[in-house]
């Protein structure tokens, strides 16, 4: 059993963590849910031994473990399975795992390979970790834990980089592994992840405990309730225009698409988004989504086909189409820039003039209409959280009122709280008229937000979840 | 004492050498002019994410062109017009040198790094070329070109120093180019590329284009520090024309951090360097090369310094 017995970490001034005690059980798994900033990793790095409690202990079977230090941590059998994995891209499956066995010990691959095929793993074991999929790679650093038959394995989010049915596999192995009298700790993001998965689930809320409750006295709106405090405000979806507007749409007709190594991504595809409405594209990532994206956006050349904006071809030159693209730090920002070079991108008067004030009043007016948690305009992109840089390039994008606008999994790794307020905009920006086209991998943002709703599979669009999956 | 070089007395004849006098002075304006001119072109292109390593083949070539207008009106009156006349000439001169790597990049993805390399040997076997052949002035055995006539030369202050005009010209670029970087659209698409092409293309600005752009601007400002040096010091060029100024073009800009008005003291800091080279060869051979020991020490020092910066900007961020 480890237990955390009264701890708390600050940072500074900052209480991170609030004085808490939690029992976490051998055989079961054991879920740690909050919201961005609730302090579940500051609470995983503490049991990991990564960072020193500001107060209290961390026992293992009654053992006080030494703090700050994840080495000795490790040969008490505490194993942590980070988010960022820690791998050598150029070197083969086996030679990280030979390196990860530097130093700790005794066993041989041998034995690591038994354990992959005990959990009915196939593993490439001669291709390089930057050939294999994350799925593989996250694997890798399973059985680089696992191999040293720790008693308690912490997974610091671990679902957030796998499909879905990557996912469902995971899940079944952490059953698994609890079912071997292993403590299992799971950090989750999404609520039915950890009900599927957990046996317990422990509630933080801006570092404070909020409860440790049995998987089956919750449902997920009362989990969710924990979370954020107070019940969400559920969506009133935007609906397309049934006015005299209701003809007009932008219109996709017949679209070719290819990526960069000139493959066919997008085939033929046609669809519509109506005046007013929020149109949805999900499915698995990887099948077209983001090459039709931007191929709306007019980032992307169009191989043959035809988009059209109430009638007539969409000129992008003409009309602005706001894009936020689905990676917010290679592609949404610039992040060694200030603020208010990031948002004076959009809607550059013309001439050859770059008028700095200008540019700092619209930075500073968008920085206070968004809420945006900066100090100052001139701070850099990368100086602000995911959350307030997804609003930076929202308040860039919707400041422009934008006729159409493309978004790419627009609240990935954003917390409740701030999700919900992109959601919000999104569907404020079609109730005021735009086209809005929504691509997303998260089936519930898919359904909570969109009146209509596609599923793109190897370049081609269905209407039927079930049926884009089999194909 | 270090390899035979008294420290401290060496340390005196530098500053001496560099600033003690207004000879010294208006001596290390003169050096610090070219190379001024040279760092603000490679921060143009480096602003943009073009690395343009080619400064010294740019300034070459340009030198080169605006000698060969030269040949051509040595003995017209056209006075100071002619003058900058063979000006224009060096920036389209280095203009077509960097264009070169230029087109190669955007038409066939060479590295500009490399294409840029390699055109500062052509560029300087052109100009061996060019002295010996045809820009070599009649009835001469010596590679030399014409001398021009000082109507046609950049105008100087005063008999008794090489302090020419160009300074002023090197410093107005300077300040168009921190200008054109932080108050005009093309300079603020040039430094969202330079930071992120992927944003740039995000936002639908071509950022090929603006490479593009930024390198022939680049190649146009080395050019004209070589057309300075040709129309501002001799009017004549010899083989030994280029005295690195291109490359030193480089450090001098990182040492400005990229910011043109921020280059202009780096100039200053090493054409003085420059300037006192001579004061130090009395310790003989090795004195002079005390100099390039002070210059790479000032570039590793501020990268140091950079490094340590920023550790502890991204070690107090994590806490």
């Amino acid at each position: 059993m480890l237990s955390a017995i009264g701890v708390s970490k600050m940072f500074g001034s900052l209480e991170a963590l609030k004085p808490l005690s939690v029992d976490f059980l051998p055989g079961e798994v054991h879920a740690v849910v909050g919201e961005n900033g609730a302090g579940k990793s500051t609470l995983m790095n503490v049991l990991g031994g990564f960072l020193s409690p500001s107060s209290g202990s961390i026992n293992l079977n009654g053992n006080e473990i030494p703090s700050g230090d994840p080495q000795s941590c490790r040969s008490l059998g505490i194993e942590m399975i980070h988010q960022h994995f820690k791998l050598v891209p150029a070197f083969t499956i086996e030679e990280n795992l030979r390196l990860s066995q530097l130093g700790v010990g005794q066993n041989s691959i041998e034995v690591i390979k038994s354990k992959a095929s005990e959990f009915g793993w196939k593993i490439p074991w001669e291709a390089c970790i930057q050939d294999v999929s994350v799925g593989i790679q996250q694997r890798v650093e399973i059985l680089k834990s696992v191999a040293t038959y720790p008693s308690v394995v912490i997974f610091d989010e671990p679902t957030a980089v796998l499909g879905i049915e990557e996912v469902e596999e995971l899940i079944g192995f952490l059953r698994k592994l609890a079912s071997d009298d292993k403590v299992v700790i799971l950090i989750a993001h999404k609520i039915e992840e950890v009900l599927a998965a957990s046996d317990r689930i422990t509630v933080l809320r801006r570092g404070e405990h909020i409860g440790t409750v049995e998987r089956g006295e919750v449902d997920s709106a009362k989990l969710v309730e924990m979370m954020i405090g107070g019940l969400v405000e559920s969506l009133t979806k935007s609906e397309p225009d049934q006015g005299r507007e209701a003809t007009k749409s932008l219109e996709v007709k017949d679209l070719w698409v290819q990526d960069d190594n000139e493959q066919d991504v997008v085939q033929g595809l046609n669809f519509r988004v109506k005046k007013g409405a929020i149109v949805g594209i999900g499915g698995v990532d990887g099948n077209g989504q983001v090459q039709l994206a931007e191929a709306l956006a007019g980032i992307r050349k169009i191989r043959t086909g035809d988009i059209s904006l109430e009638g007539s071809s969409l000129d992008w030159d003409q009309c602005f189409v706001g894009y936020v693209p689905q990676d917010r730090q290679s592609e949404g920002l610039a992040i060694n820039l200030n603020l208010v070079e990031n948002i004076a991108v959009s809607g550059l008067m013309n001439g050859h003039y770059f008028s700095n004030s200008d540019q700092y009043e619209k930075a500073s007016r968008l920085i206070e209409q968004y809420a945006i948690k900066a100090k100052s305009p001139r701070d850099l992109a990368k100086q602000l959280s995911g959350g307030n840089q997804q609003k930076v390039i929202l308040a860039r994008v919707l400041d422009q009122n934008p006729k159409v606008l493309v978004v790419v999994n627009p609240t990935r790794g954003l917390d409740v709280k701030a999700a919900g307020f992109v959601h919000q905009k999104l569907i404020d920006a079609a109730q005021s008229g735009a086209y809005v086209l929504v691509v997303t991998t998260d089936r519930d943002e898919l359904y909570a937000i969109t009146s209509e709703q596609w599923f793109m599979s190897r370049g081609k669009l269905f209407a039927d979840e079930k049926e884009a999956l089999a194909s | 004492m270090i390899f035979g070089v008294p420290i401290g007395e060496g340390t005196n004849l530098l500053f001496e050498g560099a600033f003690g006098d207004k000879v010294a002075i208006s001596q290390s304006i003169v050096r610090a002019t070219p190379i001024l001119m040279t760092a603000i072109g490679i921060t143009i292109a480096w602003r943009a994410g073009a690395f343009n390593i080619g400064g010294e083949g740019q300034l070459i070539v340009g030198a080169l062109l605006a000698a060969s207008i030269g040949k051509f009106i040595l003995n017209s009156n056209l006075g100071f017009f002619g003058c900058i006349l063979m000006m224009a000439g060096a920036a389209v001169g280095g203009a077509i040198w960097s264009g070169l790597a230029a087109i190669l990049y955007l038409k066939r993805g060479v590295d500009l790094v490399i294409s840029t390399i390699l055109l500062n040997f052509i560029g300087d076997k052109l100009l061996m070329f060019f002295v010996e052949g045809p820009l070599r002035k009649q009835g001469q055995t010596a590679p030399l070109t014409d001398q021009l006539p000082d109507s046609l030369m950049l105008p100087k202050f005063s008999r008794q120093s090489d302090l020419h005009f160009g300074i002023f010209l090197a410093l107005g670029v300077a300040i168009a180019a921190g200008y054109w970087l932080y108050r005009t659209k093309p300079g603020y698409f040039a430094r969202i590329v330079g930071s992120n092409t992927g944003f740039a293309r995000s936002n639908r600005i071509d950022a090929e284009q603006v490479k593009f752009r930024a390198m022939l601007l680049s190649g146009a400002i080395c050019g004209l520090a070589g057309g300075i040096q040709y129309l501002g010091i001799n009017g004549q060029l010899a083989s030994s024309f280029s005295q690195q100024y291109g490359f030193l073009g480089i450090p001098v800009a990182l040492v400005g951090a990229l910011n043109p008005i921020a280059i202009i003291p780096s100039a200053l800091l090493f054409g003085g360097l420059f300037a006192a080279t001579s004061n130090l060869s009395r310790f003989g051979g090795i004195g002079s090369y005390f100099v390039y020991v002070i210059q790479a020490a000032t570039v590793l020092g501020l990268l140091l310094f950079r490094s340590v910066n920023d550790r502890r900007i991204a070690v107090r961020n994590e806490g």
